[in-house]
């Protein structure tokens, strides 16, 4: 994100494009050699993505695209391996499984080779969320088999413990303040998001729901996941510090969030499709294209960053393939949208302007 | 005998695009392959190439990971009805359960998110040695009983209420108007713990039902009391099968239905002899759980006319035995209630011979 001007006390950002004026050209992730498919999952600031996608020797594994081509970055003998975050140094948190498939282990990639994660004493751990300072967050199996949230910073990973009378604990996401977002079960048995920053805070579950599970963190606190029904039927949602939680409706079916920026735009998937949120409207991603989405459907968005980009899998032309969504500039006047105070809400007025082209 | 209008069906789940007949209507894709099994063991190549191309076969789609990405995603917690119940030879396979996992993983289904289930853990102990160790399994019931009401385990906002009851419920002063008896309820795994199931059945007949197969699968595996579509001088399941299936929550979160008929059983199931197993050697793959009944009835049914039977629903319980005839009629009251397609001529079925 670039401001201009203006005192931000805190975090504050304003949308200042209306939705009806955005429009995206897609960009193919393309595949691995001799692959034929490949899912985007995470997005770095400058556009890298990564995920998953298969090979000429039939094993799926993590890989990196650069803007310019896909590198299979492993790990070598894993079957099954997924790239789930990338950072701004183009470090890669995934994990993959053994060869046997009797367990899977967190990896780090470095830029140059995937170095394992330790596990909290289990056997098994993954890895869901890296920020630029290399900090990685997941989930890993004690040596009791209890499941818990970790972070990992190099040496030995560190467990975040559980919420008040709970017993397990997944971290999804870490934004670049450190903060990290996941999700864990309760003195009630009841599963509630959270936001760890040295300790939890339980994001709760709005009246008509029972459970809610946080997938994504914005450098500014903004958190996106879904609420779940008893029945598990789902539903997108926004925490931020100041509004609390905000149910972002669905496209049909149900809704999930997986990614959010600093501004607080969200992508998810809805009914099958990939989708915006932003100026309180969910957008169905495919109406937003420009004329290089012909032949793309797109299914599910995962990641945004602050410049807009989003990554994620659709079909094109009925094949699987990543994508990136870069925001195309338009001529039209820009208007006031969401707007955020966070952290206390002192926030000054601010004069900047947010550009959605990399 | 009670009719289908007399349910009353009590399940709150929102209608989606995926409960059957779901995303392809009265479509059923048949993957063939003669090298699927030797000497009644399962290979491990020939089931991957079935279950990869019949994802593909069925969705249309260019690879089977996007095939699999039809039916569930990141955020998605699938259980795997699976079907453990039977003699050695028409059991849930390992390679087809782990092909399966492989599938939903690929799809971008978290491992801590993908769920083995069978309704009794007495009985699912019986295949889940085979799962890696990190691989989630859950039951409604610990063990089989003649008295399956008992609703720990199952969810009481989830029901299906018909005025069916076994032979001891009906010895019962009051039997009629006990809820325990006349209802059936969800269990809890397909209520509370996922919103997506791969329903996979063995192609199996079955000794009342004629066929237990995709509805079977899901009807019978899914709600408790489930005895009382058969009491010794009768058989409901025209009447409890359509019903049970019509339950929101399990209509709209079975996404996906195969009958695994690598393997078959024609008679004396589904807990047969193994006289009565035949090398099938096909996989069908359906959203449409009616039609890929029908496919499969109509399989079975020709297997034992190919062997001197009448077909199941002119057959007693066990050939030469007396009782109530089979009854895989309740596939044709599912298509009549709605749940999919029944009819012959249209039936979209493409069968595929891989090797």
């Amino acid at each position: 994100m670039r401001i201009f001007g203006g005192i931000i006390l805190f975090a504050c950002s304003i949308t200042l494009l209306s939705a009806s004026t955005i429009t995206f050209s897609v960009t193919n992730v393309g595949i691995l050699a001799g692959g034929s498919f490949s899912s985007g999952v995470g997005l770095s600031d400058q556009g890298w993505e990564t995920g998953f996608g298969d090979t000429a020797a039939n094993l799926s594994q993590a890989f990196i695209w650069n803007l310019v081509s896909d590198s299979n970055i492993g790990p070598a003998g894993s079957p099954i391996a997924f790239g789930n975050a990338i950072n701004s140094s183009g470090e890669v948190a995934g994990f993959a499984f053994a060869a046997d498939f009797s367990a899977y282990n967190a990896f780090l990639y470095n830029g140059s080779s995937d170095v394992p994660i330790p596990t909290l004493g289990g056997v098994n751990n993954a890895a869901y969320g890296i920020n630029d300072a290399g900090t990685v967050v997941g989930y890993s199996e004690d040596a009791t088999g209890a499941i818990l949230a970790f972070q990992y910073s190099g040496g030995t990973p560190a467990s975040l413990g559980t919420l008040p009378g709970g017993t397990t604990t997944q971290a999804t996401a870490i934004n670049s303040s450190g903060q990290i977002v996941g999700y864990g079960d309760t003195a009630s048995g009841a599963t509630d998001a959270f936001l760890y920053s040295g300790g939890f805070t339980d994001l709760g579950v709005p009246t008509g729901f029972v459970s809610s599970e946080a997938n994504a963190i914005g450098n500014f606190g903004a958190v996106a996941g879904f609420v779940s029904t008893d029945t598990l039927s789902n539903e997108a949602f926004l925490w931020t510090p100041a509004d609390g939680m905000t149910l972002l409706g669905t496209l049909g079916g149900d809704s999930q969030a997986f990614g959010v920026n600093s501004s607080g735009m969200v992508v998810g998937a809805s009914n099958g499709v990939a989708f915006l949120y932003t100026d309180s409207h969910m957008y169905d991603l495919n109406t937003l294209l420009d004329s290089t989405g012909a032949g793309w459907q797109l299914q599910e968005a995962l990641a945004i960053n602050d410049r807009g980009q989003i990554a994620g899998t659709g079909l094109y032309n009925g094949d699987q393939r990543a994508f990136l969504l870069n925001a195309v500039e338009t001529e039209t006047a820009p208007e006031p949208g969401t707007i955020f105070l966070f952290a206390g809400g002192l926030a000054a007025a601010a004069v900047f302007r947010r550009r959605l082209i990399p | 005998m009670p009719s289908a209008a007399s349910a009353q069906v009590v399940s709150s789940y929102p209608a989606n695009k995926w409960g059957t007949p779901g995303l392809y209507p009265a479509r059923v894709t048949a993957m063939f392959h003669s090298g699927s099994t030797i000497n009644l063991e399962y290979q491990l190549g020939p089931v991957q190439q079935m279950i990869r191309t019949g994802l593909m076969g069925l969705t249309g789609m260019t690879s089977y990971v996007a095939g699999w990405k039809q039916f569930a995603g990141p955020g998605d917690v699938v259980g795997i009805k699976v079907n453990p119940n039977g003699n050695g030879y028409t059991i849930s396979s390992p390679y087809v359960i782990m092909e399966i996992v492989n599938g939903l993983l690929l799809a971008g289904v978290s491992p801590r998110n993908i769920i083995v289930y069978e309704r009794y853990a007495e009985i699912l102990s019986w295949i889940s040695s085979w799962f890696p160790p990190w691989l989630q399994t859950a039951s409604a019931s610990p063990v089989a009983l003649d008295d399956q009401t008992d609703i720990t385990g199952y969810d009481p906002a989830h029901y299906v209420d018909l005025p069916l009851f076994t032979d001891w419920q009906a010895q019962i002063p009051g039997y009629q108007s006990n809820p325990l008896y006349s209802r059936s309820y969800a269990c809890q795994f397909i209520t509370r713990r996922v919103n997506k199931v791969i329903n996979l059945s063995v192609l199996k007949n079955h000794n009342a039902a004629g066929v237990t197969l995709a509805l079977k699968n899901l009807s019978h595996g899914c709600t408790n009391n489930v005895n009382r579509s058969h009491p010794s001088e009768a058989n409901y399941y025209t009447t409890y099968i359509p019903a049970v299936i019509s339950m929101p929550v399990i209509r709209y979160k079975a996404v996906l239905h195969i009958v695994d008929g690598i393997h078959g059983i024609y008679e004396s199931g589904p807990n047969g002899h193994e006289m009565y197993v035949w090398e099938n050697k096909t996989m069908y793959f359906s959203t449409d759980a009616v039609a890929i009944d029908r496919v499969g009835w109509r399989v079975i049914d020709a297997q034992r006319v190919a062997n001197g039977m009448p077909v199941s629903a002119e057959s007693p319980p066990y050939i030469g035995q007396p009782g109530p005839l089979q009854q895989p009629q309740y596939i044709l009251s599912a298509g009549a209630a709605g749940l999919g397609e029944s009819r012959d001529d249209y039936i979209n079925l493409n069968t595929t011979v891989l090797g």
